[in-house]
């Protein structure tokens, strides 16, 4: 359904039409899922709670009446139940330092195992940045979102956007020379 | 401009966000700093850990099946309350009904005697079945009574959690 627009395929919904949904869900999951990872982190509960988003979306279409748009609306039922789900964290809930790397399979073991250490230190350091900074840049890169549409969804101006962005990578680039990741570390 | 306020800068230089004069500063800085090109090429390799980032996002087709299968057990589960509650009044009604005949069985069984029967109204069939129990047994009617609503309360239970798991499966 590209091309039809979100308030086309809102009435079509509406109208029981499961495609419609389906569509709306496909065209804001990536934004959806970006600030739900962005509050939760690299939690197991994250499909979970994004699967109750859908459910509160789907049922609370007769009342979006249009005055934000849709991928706002869609924003901010995932960032509250988001917050919920993080006020609710579960006391045993592993620290995402303590997730144990898994074993790697590939055929160059070492550059895997690297790789993998690299990608747990930015969700450590991602873990560290500030909430709006955090969201910024997970709507930037984990939802492929252009300035305009954060912008948009997180309902600042764009320059905001932009310097939520850049302070937030030059935060993750301190925070990550910090734990001594060779392509980050600067000269003494 | 100190060396960290130019490194500061460096992602927004990259996004081509600075005005020419920043931009110029800038890049005087990079041609004779070696720790400036280090800092840019980091924030490059940076870029490209976090642009790895969108292949993590699953596809939402399980998260979608379970709100379609949601939207309608959300209606099942209305069903299934109601479906659970009906056994469960009904069987108290039952058992009450059965502890209120037996306590007051001499006046009922006075009134139902005097009470003229509707020629036809009683099944001989059923009649056979209760004497039978009643030889074999040598149970009076209050016993057959009790074992009828635990028959009953049995069947209305087991029927409920058949469908119960029906719906849910």
């Amino acid at each position: 359904m590209t091309g039809v627009s979100d308030h086309e395929l809102v009435a079509k919904a509406l109208q029981g039409n499961q495609k419609a949904f389906r569509a709306i869900v496909e065209r804001h999951h990536a934004t959806a899922y970006s600030v739900v990872r962005a509050i939760l982190g690299n939690r197991d509960d994250v499909e979970d709670v994004l699967q109750n988003v859908y459910i509160k979306v789907y049922r609370g279409l007769a009342g979006f009446r249009g005055d934000a748009r849709l991928s706002t609306w869609i924003y901010q039922i995932a960032r509250n139940e988001a917050i919920n789900a993080a006020r609710r964290r579960r006391p045993d809930a592993q620290p995402i330092e303590e997730i144990a790397v898994p074993a790697p399979e590939s055929a160059n073991p070492e550059a895997e195992y690297g790789k993998q250490e690299r990608g747990r230190h930015l969700e450590m350091a991602m873990a560290g940045l500030e909430e709006n900074y955090r969201v910024a840049l997970e709507l930037r890169y984990m939802g492929e979102r252009s300035y305009e549409e954060i912008a948009e969804v997180m309902g600042l101006p764009m320059g905001t956007v932009k310097t939520y962005i850049h302070r937030g990578k030059a935060q993750l680039r301190r925070t990550m020379a910090r734990h001594q990741q060779p392509v980050f570390e600067r000269k003494p | 401009m100190k060396p960290d306020d130019f490194e500061n800068l460096l992602p927004a230089y990259m996004d081509g966000d600075l005005t020419a004069e920043q931009r110029s500063r800038i890049e005087a800085w990079l041609d004779s700093s070696e720790e400036a090109r280090r800092s840019l090429d980091a924030y490059r390799r940076l870029d490209s850990m976090l642009a790895l980032r969108c292949e993590q996002v699953p596809p939402p087709d399980r998260m979608l099946h379970a709100v379609f299968r949601g939207s309608l057990l959300g209606r099942v589960r209305v069903t299934m309350d109601s479906l659970f509650n009906f056994p469960m009044i009904s069987s108290a009604l039952l058992i009450l009904v059965g502890i209120g005949a037996y306590l007051f069985r001499d006046p009922i069984t006075t009134w139902f005697s005097r009470t003229p029967r509707v020629p036809g109204a009683d099944s001989r069939q059923l009649q056979w079945v209760q004497t039978a129990i009643q030889y074999f047994t040598g149970a009076d009617v209050w016993t057959l009574t009790a074992i009828y609503v635990g028959i009953t309360i049995a069947i209305l239970f087991s029927t409920t959690l058949m469908l119960m798991r029906f719906l849910r499966d």
